[in-house]
């Protein structure tokens, strides 16, 4: 990053490749098409521009980047959803769209994110960040801006929240170990 | 401090074969496109590190109150108790650098919690109000006993319209310096507040009636004009992108 805000040539390359794969899975939980996970990738890139000059030496890039990345894509979905009260469209954006087939892992797979869109916001940003990221409690405190005790109870009730979503569908891939493991 | 060791929801087998491969080339190339048609005076001001831009924003308000206060400052100076004068301005100015905070939140920064920004909006809405209840500040000066009879709409209608002149354009400083110009919702609202009261502290200057009904009617509802036009201006534009 100090490269790049040194305007060193080939830096913003540098940091595409490292960060894109990050951004691209983030963003795409939730998005209908790739061309909208596509957006937001280039979007968070975009703020982190204009972001660069606040950027300070010797300061961690990824919990900066993920903020960004959480920003946009909150942003993104509350816009999408004052779109869809106003015209009244149907939900399209809950299950990815071109899975590769099998028909049990997909199945689970659209019933974990059926399940994962029920949750509010800031439960689901929780279990995206800790269980699918695996970044640690205190960096999901920090990028959500909240404290860890908060960003804990959310996981907590985030993971309740899920398996009772799951068992109403009968498709359970929880236990009591992933509670266990939020509490702790 | 626990670290996630385990994936015992299974959620990320789940997400390993997820459909996420996008064209990596075609996409930095849209970014490096973006990155380079940050040109231009607009694109100079966004790019600013953030005490910069907060800075170009608190200087934008100092110099047009100083310009007020130069070209049409109130006829009542003399009279005007000096520590009333103080905290209305220091109130509306604190307030100010408030509102401009929140407005120019770079998005590296966890956006604030719902209760955080009605809280502060509210806030930014109701001190004028309040400046406006409260006792006349003197009553010594012919000019400051105008605005409560006959005069009340006219006089209120000019201050109104003279605190909306110099709001404008501070909208416009701190809505360029806004770093997310598709903006979310309450940065436009907090940008719209720092307009309204810019107006309301320039009124303050200018304006030599001391009425609590005047300055009820032609100040504090400066802020409110604001937040009114922007959520206009932002709704027509809309409906046209649509």
């Amino acid at each position: 990053m100090a490269r790049y805000v040194a305007d060193e040539e080939g830096a913003l390359r540098a940091l595409f490749d490292r960060y894109v794969s990050l951004l691209t899975r983030i963003m795409a939980r939730g998005m209908a098409t790739q061309a909208e996970t596509g957006d937001l990738v280039q979007k968070t890139f975009l703020q982190l521009h204009r972001a660069r000059h606040d950027f300070r030496a010797g300061a961690k890039l990824r919990p900066w980047l993920m903020t960004i990345a959480m920003n946009v894509k909150r942003q993104h979905l509350r816009s999408l959803s004052r779109r869809r009260e106003d015209t009244l469209e149907p939900d399209g954006h809950t299950a990815p769209v071109s899975a590769p087939y099998d028909p049990e892992v997909t199945d689970k797979r659209r019933r974990v994110r059926v399940a994962l869109a029920t949750l509010s916001d800031s439960m689901r940003e929780v279990i995206e960040l800790y269980w699918l990221e695996g970044l640690s409690f205190p960096e999901v405190a920090q990028i959500m801006g909240v404290s860890l005790s908060a960003v804990k109870v959310r996981a907590h009730r985030g993971y309740a929240k899920l398996r009772a979503q799951l068992e109403e569908t009968e498709c359970n891939p929880l236990n009591e170990r992933g509670i266990q493991e939020s509490e702790r | 401090m626990t670290e996630p060791t385990t994936d015992p929801l299974d959620l990320r087998s789940l997400e390993s074969d997820a459909p996420t491969e996008l064209d990596a080339g075609a996409l930095f190339e849209g970014v490096a496109e973006q990155v380079a048609a940050e040109k231009g005076l607009a694109a100079w001001l966004r790019n600013r590190a953030t005490p910069e831009r907060l800075g170009i924003a608190i200087i934008s308000v100092v110099a047009i109150s100083l310009l007020v206060l130069l070209l049409t400052g109130r006829v009542d100076w003399p009279v005007y108790p000096l520590p009333r004068m103080g905290w209305m301005l220091g109130g509306l100015g604190l307030l100010y650098l408030l509102m401009v905070w929140i407005a120019l939140l770079p998005a590296y920064k966890p956006t604030p919690q719902r209760v955080v920004i009605v809280g502060l909006a509210a806030l930014g809405l109701a001190l004028p109000f309040v400046q406006g209840l409260l006792p006349m500040a003197h009553d010594l000066h012919t000019m400051s006993l105008q605005g409560a009879g006959d005069d009340l709409l006219s006089k209120a209608v000019a201050c109104f319209t003279f605190g909306s002149i110099v709001a404008i354009p501070l909208v416009v400083i701190v809505a360029l310096l806004d770093r997310d110009r598709q903006g979310s919702g309450f940065r436009r609202l907090f940008t719209a507040l720092c307009g309204g009261l810019a107006g309301i502290l320039a009124l303050q200057l200018h304006c030599p009636i001391t009425q609590p009904i005047h300055l009820i009617w032609g100040h504090a509802t400066v802020a409110t004009g604001m937040v009114l036009m922007v959520g206009l201006f932002h709704a027509v534009r809309g409906v046209r992108r649509r």
